[in-house]
């Protein structure tokens, strides 16, 4: 069994990896990052396509009844397939608290605490606002029927450089625009001494001495892809940065070798309330372009975040993700069949330049929770609550109102379930989870300290989404990344201390 | 909807409610007629009426719109014989004639509604076919150029304009300096 020492070992390569990786080689320790899926050239391997082998190749997707999470596996995470939308998240998310009027976030963590390490991790990716000019039509629009109603709409922000707009950042940049971490802090890490192995995924983790021995050291059992055989790895700081479902399902395998986790582990999950809906544009309104341009177009409203606590944009797909899974239909159109036929072929063909889709980003109670089946896979759940119900009408009647009142047409969105039916019920999808390992001021209440580290185990730490406590009203990715480049920066000044 | 969200789905289609559907296929998929088992032009034939069917127009713009349906890195091909001996055996049910091929497209239609609902097991079948079917067709899933002309997607990106010229004009004022909301 091959075994291997290493002074740091990373779980991950994604947002919450990246960063403790760059900054804990530069501070010149030996540091070995293990990624579970495949090694990725951002040069040479993305591609413009909705071949299902390529995008199933990396993006993986786990669903219960209320809630679906997508979720990437592959080198620089999800990096390599967001939509590179890096925006802040606004100081009121600091300040959500439970049914318990506890505050989520633990004491000191909040968006002033945070912003020297936004600062960090935007100078990284190159963040920018797009400039007016690149403003996808699908903005364009969105803006327009925002405008005619007297409300606020910004200009979003991007890590990206030389962006052509070309509409298929989900697939991954064929030109090297936007700003994955391939193209950044993995690349530095290598270059500051750190090594990267692929299609290598950690089964458990144990403390290799009793407890209380010191100096603390962890142990973590892994497997190559394709291969039978079991590798090792022996390490003083175990960092845990393979996302709000790899970190969760990695401690949850490994629970009876580290009998002290918190009760918390695998609950607490937030999902950022997405709701949808989408409408055929009025007449009067000019087209968008559902195909070209940024996937996210460009302008996102901060208008109802102080009144409904949440954000809205407006959103785009490809054929690809129109027709799969879901069942698009004109409201009250009742001629049969709707969804496929004659009826869907007229249409998908105005999807292009006059459907409209819109989203909003709330501020949902962290209440999913991750769990493993009998079988060993991974279990997600949301309990429905009439909150949560409450909370997707009003949601959704808001957006609904947005598009009627400008004229808009509103066409059905149904999401299908396993078996290929409608979800008949309350239904969320996301790739926004976070909060499965959440930060706290105690155990009790969460799994990882405000610096990241778990509780009860030294050296153990969680620098990923999972560590993230609410749901942000925005994209997640920039303040996985800042909230990683502070534990990071935690350490480093705790092991020179030390 | 977000992107991503919806790609999770092709998942679903591809390798959950097609086999889903399918599995309990296996049990019966030994009685239907000898000559889908023996005739995969019989097979293709029926498929492809089926398949424009679901995107009337679409054979127009590809050169097989039921491609999918045939292709084995996806379960139903496993069970395409028997998909197209169903659709025989409910156009001779309802009428009078087991060649679907040969319906009109209103027919095929009420056909395919049939199926859709039937029993349970038969429904999820009816289900995936239609769904792999439009993903196949509308995202062009087997050339990375080709796109589909039917709803003006162009596969790769071609240089279209991304904006309008007079972008500023579509705004209206900010609520942020920077677009981070404080």
């Amino acid at each position: 069994m091959p075994q291997h020492e290493t002074d740091a070992l990373i779980i991950g390569t994604g947002f919450g990896a990246a960063a403790p990786a760059l900054r804990l080689a530069q501070a010149g320790l030996k540091v070995t990052l293990l990624e579970k899926g495949p090694r990725i050239d951002p040069f040479k391997d993305f591609r413009q396509t909705s071949d299902p082998d390529y995008v199933m190749r990396y993006l993986k997707g786990l669903s219960g009844d209320h809630l679906a999470l997508t979720y990437a596996e592959a080198l620089g995470g999800g990096s390599g397939f967001y939509e590179m939308v890096s925006l802040r998240a606004p100081s009121r998310v600091f300040d959500q608290v439970d049914e318990h009027g506890r505050r989520l976030w633990p004491a000191g963590i909040d968006r002033a605490a945070l912003d020297p390490y936004y600062d960090i991790a935007e100078r990284m990716l190159h963040v920018t606002q797009i400039p007016v000019e690149q403003v996808p039509k699908t903005g364009l629009v969105f803006a327009t029927m925002m405008k005619r109603l007297g409300y606020s709409c910004d200009r979003a922000r991007y890590a990206e450089r030389g962006c052509v707009g070309s509409g298929f950042c989900v697939t991954g940049c064929i030109y090297a625009a936007k700003q994955s971490l391939l193209l950044n802090y993995l690349p530095q890490a290598v270059a500051a001494g750190a090594t990267i192995e692929t299609d290598v995924e950690a089964l458990h983790i144990a403390p290799v001495h009793p407890r209380f021995a010191a100096p603390y050291r962890y142990e973590v059992q892994c497997r190559k892809r394709g291969s039978a055989d079991i590798i090792t790895y022996r390490t003083r700081i175990l960092i845990l940065g393979g996302g709000t479902i790899g970190t969760a399902r990695l401690l949850l395998a490994s629970r009876d070798r580290l009998p002290f986790l918190s009760a918390q582990l695998g609950h607490n999950i937030a999902f950022n309330g997405s709701v949808k809906a989408a409408a055929l544009l009025a007449d009067d309104l000019p087209d968008g372009d559902m195909f070209t341009g940024r996937t996210h177009p460009g302008m996102i409203s901060y208008q109802f975040l102080e009144s409904h606590g949440v954000t809205v944009s407006a959103a785009k797909a490809m054929p690809l993700e129109l027709v799969a899974g879901i069942r698009l239909r004109v409201e009250a159109d009742r001629r049969r069949p709707s969804w496929w036929g004659e009826r869907n072929v007229e249409l998908m063909e105005q999807c292009r330049h006059r459907l409209i889709a819109l989203y909003a980003m709330g501020l949902t109670p962290p209440s999913a929770r991750l769990s493993i089946a009998n079988d060993g896979s991974c279990v997600v759940s949301l309990e429905p609550t009439a909150a949560l119900r409450d909370y997707h009408e009003r949601t959704e009647e808001l957006l609904q109102s947005i598009l009627m009142r400008n004229g808009c047409r509103l066409v059905d969105v149904e999401f299908v379930n396993r078996d290929g039916a409608p979800h008949g019920d309350l239904f969320f999808s996301t790739a926004h989870q976070v909060g499965s390992c959440r930060m706290a001021d105690s155990r009790e209440h969460g799994v990882v300290t405000a610096a990241g580290e778990v509780f009860d185990y030294p050296g153990l730490y969680i620098s990923d989404g999972s560590a993230i406590p609410s749901s942000l009203a925005v994209n997640t990715s920039l303040t996985i990344l800042a909230n990683a480049e502070r534990i990071a920066d935690e350490i480093v000044l705790s092991r020179n201390a030390a | 909807m977000e992107r991503r969200d919806v790609v999770r789905n092709l998942a679903w289609i591809i390798a959950g409610t097609a086999a889903a559907a399918c599995t309990p296929l296996r049990i019966i998929t030994r009685a239907f007629p000898e000559e889908f088992k023996r005739d995969r032009a019989l097979v293709e034939a029926t498929l492809r009426a089926f398949a424009s069917a679901v995107i009337p127009r679409a054979a127009g713009d590809t050169s097989n719109p039921a491609r999918a349906l045939l292709d084995h890195r996806y379960p139903l091909a496993r069970y395409a014989a028997f998909f197209a001996s169903d659709l025989s055996q409910r156009s001779q049910s309802r009428y009078g004639t087991p060649a679907f091929a040969t319906l009109t497209l209103e027919q095929r239609t009420a056909v395919i509604a049939d199926g859709l609902s039937a029993d349970g097991t038969t429904r999820k079948l009816y289900r995936g076919a239609i769904y792999l079917t439009q993903v196949a067709v509308y995202a062009g899933i087997y050339d990375d150029d080709a796109g589909c002309a039917l709803i003006g997607f162009s596969g790769r990106y071609r240089g279209d304009a991304v904006s309008y010229e007079n972008a500023d004009a579509f705004l209206p004022a900010p609520l942020t300096s920077s677009g981070n909301y404080e």
